[in-house]
């Protein structure tokens, strides 16, 4: 198995240097050289734009300017922030760390509250249960995630309950760790509730439809005349099956959670990559765009090789396939 | 005269208005085995199914009584029969592949039998599980207990299907064409194993359309005929 | 095609009808919009919906507003307080549009936004706009996927591997990731036509890659059939097997992930206008009518402002019951997964 991922790793750095290439392709297709305006800029140093001039080779061919960028990300040198006025490792940091504690809250939140709304509405099929979540599902990944949002934080701002935006209070410095912990969970209720939201919607529909296929296998049937207790075969046997291919599921959720997650973290304030690409975007800020794209692009790699482990794990014929 | 462990009495089944089993009265008396035979869709599978009381909700019992070891299964509580189910009457489905879980081992699967119906303890019922297997004559029983269902080839699925389905001591088998997804050796093999069943005593209720098969192991056969039916 | 319609259950046939109508509306907003998107006047800003009177003192007349006058109250908040001496009778069918008034008053069926402009007349403006991108988007994913995913799952192979991992690469950057850099791309001096060009190349470009995925998955499994051994042995070249025997049989299987497409694409370019990156001010797209009202403190004084935000839902929501509709059509007859 250890080969199998290896293997996989390396199909998917192939694939990520295109996406480098690709991204550093598109910031330099525009034209005009934003070191023009950097030089005019009276904050930063001469020096600071010449070693950058150096670093980068930027009189050079595309080709070969590309060819030092990677030496220099593997290098741990991810380029200059012109906005922030700071290398880019500096910001990516806590930016990271910040739009993965929302994303994977979010991700607990849905498959803890979809799975059982899925099994439920399967064994309430067609009663008035199933027809209402059917409705509401339907609804809720038609809303657009920000709109959503809003009208959270509107109501939020009645109930005056819940932060409303941001991700610390600003007496944040000042309070012990379990307190650190308490704010930043409270302000992490609005944004992953809402993240979670479609997804729930979408994945109970699934993990319904799972049911009900399974539920109809000969194996079910199977156990039944065996005499197994009901509350064995429905939660041991038809739900073990009804949620195996979910996992598969889980490596494309990544690409739509972290997705998601870019404009909620932008409407409610919380400070992530998203929020931060979009404020490089705004700014031209092309280092600082190139690198949060290529960390999202990496971020969306290894969840989707944590989903493949976590599936080999789960089935035994896929392990099966594996050894032969 | 021995009673007669089954005794299946004027069953009729239905769905709608559509009759798929009239009045099919028969008897099956211990340690015999009794075929079932007729064409696809004359009812076959339903009576077995019917016996276990594990009709599709679709399908109905109109009437009839199914008497087992004295009682009719027909007036048991839901859980009773639960109890009944594997315990005294075990059943043996066509594709074995389909009939196991694909993500449990054989060996999982024939405990958690076990584990509903007796009160053994997890190293009595291993060794109980072995016992069986190598009953049915697979030849590395603690690998099959290890293996997945796609593990295992056709026949020894096969087996270890009736392993499952005899563990718990029954008197009764239905066996709903047990042999149509192997090829002819296989079918020989198990063949064997239902014969040596039944001079254990064990009865069993054989629903297949090989009469060739029939004509070998059943002590009696009952033909159906497939409900009239107008097509157009 | 008729045929397919009619299997529609009966959900998929209302929200179809309400599509139809809705791009109706979209295709006649200047003749039902009281005014103009661009038309704007500061002393109405945030001026609540402005009622219609059918009624004076109890008798029957011809339709009218009150005239409204801006003052502020104790709080310094902004209050519009009728005025019942100033009657605006409404116009029907003058000036090439529906209902209209007389200057100086303002007819604002559904409220105004900051600038005074009327929200009535912007969202059926908007729509244009938000309803025709995500089409345009789609028809170009669409195509992209036909080719490549018909050629990659016609010849197999390594034109396949290639193929499909171009596929990837675009899958591999997250939806709004991807947006947001091909959008940083974009030269910041295009004009609105430009700027519309553009948003549609990047939606078609987010989407192409699943679609091409499940054309890809689908030609495959036809090539194996018949027909295509048929075609082949009697000489059809191979470009024409794909264009005229596969790719047809793929467009009413795709039909449905088509209609997902639109429905998501309606919400990328909400996204990416309400950011600011989309569509630009003057000209009204449901998304930058709803950047508006991404504070808290407009949507508690004005909350009309989130209308846009409902007919988005209403939009995408039809979008994707017609598509589960089209999926329940087509999915007894074709396995794709």
């Amino acid at each position: 198995m250890i080969k199998h991922i290896i293997q996989r790793l390396c199909s998917k750095i192939l694939l990520l240097l295109a996406v480098s290439f690709f991204t550093f392709w598109l910031m330099h297709a525009t034209p005009g050289n934003f070191f023009d305006s950097l030089r005019l800029n009276p904050q930063i140093s001469q020096e600071t734009v010449a070693r950058y001039e150096n670093l980068y080779h930027l009189n050079d061919p595309l080709l070969s300017q590309y060819g030092h960028w990677i030496v220099n990300i593997l290098h741990g040198e991810w380029g200059y922030s012109f906005y922030y006025n700071v290398p880019v490792t500096h910001v990516l940091g806590s930016r990271l760390f910040n739009t993965f504690i929302l994303s994977f809250t979010s991700l607990l939140f849905t498959w803890s509250v979809a799975i059982p709304l899925g099994i439920w509405a399967a064994l309430r099929r067609n009663q008035w249960v199933d027809r209402v979540l059917s409705v509401i599902s339907f609804a809720a990944f038609s809303t657009p995630g920000f709109f959503l949002a809003v009208l959270v934080l509107y109501w939020a701002s009645h109930w005056g309950g819940l932060p409303l935006g941001g991700m610390h209070s600003p007496n944040y410095d000042d309070m012990s760790i379990v307190g650190k912990v308490w704010d930043t969970a409270r302000h992490l209720v609005i944004p992953a509730f809402v993240l979670s939201l479609s997804s729930i919607a979408s994945l109970q529909r699934i993990m319904r439809g799972n049911m009900l296929g399974v539920l109809r296998q000969q194996y079910i049937l199977a156990a039944r005349a065996k005499g197994l207790p009901e509350r064995v075969v429905i939660y041991h046997h038809a739900l073990r099956n009804a949620f195996n291919p979910l996992v598969t599921l889980l490596g494309y959720e990544f690409a739509a959670l972290l997705s998601g997650a870019a404009l909620i973290e932008i409407v409610c304030s919380w400070p992530g990559l998203g929020s931060l690409l979009l404020t490089a975007v705004r700014s031209k800020d092309v280092y600082l765009v190139m690198s949060s794209t290529l960390l999202a692009s990496v971020l969306l790699i290894i969840g989707n090789i944590l989903a493949d482990i976590l599936l080999t794990w789960v089935d035994p014929r896929i392990q099966y396939e594996k050894k032969n | 005269m021995m009673k007669d462990l089954l005794s299946v009495r004027n069953l009729t089944v239905a769905v709608g208005d559509r009759i798929l089993v009239d009045q099919i009265s028969f008897s099956v008396p211990q340690g015999k085995i009794v075929a079932v035979a007729g064409a696809s869709g004359s009812g076959k599978t339903t009576i077995g199914l019917s016996i276990l009381r594990l009709l599709p909700a679709a399908l109905r019992i109109k009437q009839g009584n199914i008497v087992f070891e004295g009682q009719d299964l027909l007036d048991l509580s839901v859980e009773d029969m639960r109890q009944h189910r594997g315990a005294r009457i075990g059943m043996v489905f066509q594709e074995p592949l389909s009939a196991f879980d694909p993500l449990f081992t054989i060996g999982q699967q024939i405990d958690e039998v076990l584990a509903a119906h007796t009160k053994l303890a997890r190293q009595e019922r291993y060794q109980k599980a072995l016992e069986t297997l190598s009953e049915v004559e697979l030849p590395d029983p603690r690998r099959a207990y290890q293996s997945y269902p796609h593990q295992l080839s056709g026949g020894m699925r096969q087996r270890a299907m009736v392993a499952q389905a005899i563990v718990c001591g029954p008197s009764l088998i239905i066996a709903d064409e047990p042999t149509s997804s192997l090829d002819v050796t296989l079918q020989v093999k198990i063949m064997g194993l239902f014969d040596r069943l039944r001079k254990k005593n064990i009865s069993i209720l054989l629903i297949s359309h090989d009469l060739e098969m029939i004509k070998h192991l059943a002590d009696e056969t009952i033909v159906l005929k497939p409900p009239i039916e107008v097509l157009k | 095609m008729r045929k397919r319609i009619n299997h529609l259950n009966r959900w998929g046939k209302i929200c179809l009808s309400v599509l139809v109508l809705m791009y109706g509306l979209a295709i006649f907003a200047d003749f039902i919009s009281p005014y103009s998107y661009k038309d704007e006047d500061r002393d109405f800003s945030y001026c609540p919906p402005t009622a219609v009177e059918f009624m004076d003192h109890g008798q029957w007349v011809h339709p009218f507003i009150y005239g409204r006058a801006l003052t502020f109250n104790t709080v310094h908040r902004r209050v519009y307080v009728i005025d019942h001496a100033q009657r605006y009778p409404l116009h029907f069918l003058k000036g090439g549009r529906l209902l209209t008034v007389d200057a100086p008053g303002r007819f604002y069926p559904w409220g105004a936004d900051a600038r005074g402009r009327d929200l009535f007349s912007r969202i059926w403006y908007g729509a244009r706009i938000s309803l025709s991108i995500g089409l345009m988007g789609v028809a170009i994913s669409f195509i992209l996927g036909l080719l490549i995913g018909g050629i990659a799952g016609y010849y197999g192979g390594w034109v396949d591997s290639s193929l499909m991992w171009i596929c990837e690469m675009f899958m591999m950057i997250p939806g709004f990731y991807l947006m947001l850099a091909l959008r940083a791309a974009v030269p910041e001096n295009f004009n609105s036509v430009q700027v519309y060009v553009s948003v549609v190349v990047i939606l078609a470009l987010i989407g192409w890659a699943s679609l091409a995925r499940i054309i890809r998955g689908m030609a495959l499994s036809l090539r194996e059939r018949d027909f295509v051994l048929a075609a082949k042995t009697l000489g059809v070249p191979d470009i024409v097997i794909i264009f005229k025997h596969i790719l047809p049989q793929t467009i009413s299987y795709s039909m449905a992930a088509l209609m997902l497409t639109v429905s998501s694409y309606i919400l990328a370019e909400a996204g990416l206008s309400v950011v600011g990156l989309g569509i630009q001010d003057p000209i009204p797209s449901w998304g930058n009518l709803l950047s508006d009202a991404m504070g808290i403190v407009p949507v508690i004084f004005a909350p009309w402002i989130l209308l846009p935000g409902l007919f988005i839902f209403i939009a995408v929501m039809c979008f994707n019951v017609v598509g589960d509709s089209l999926r329940d059509v087509f999915d007894p007859m074709f396995n794709e997964k």
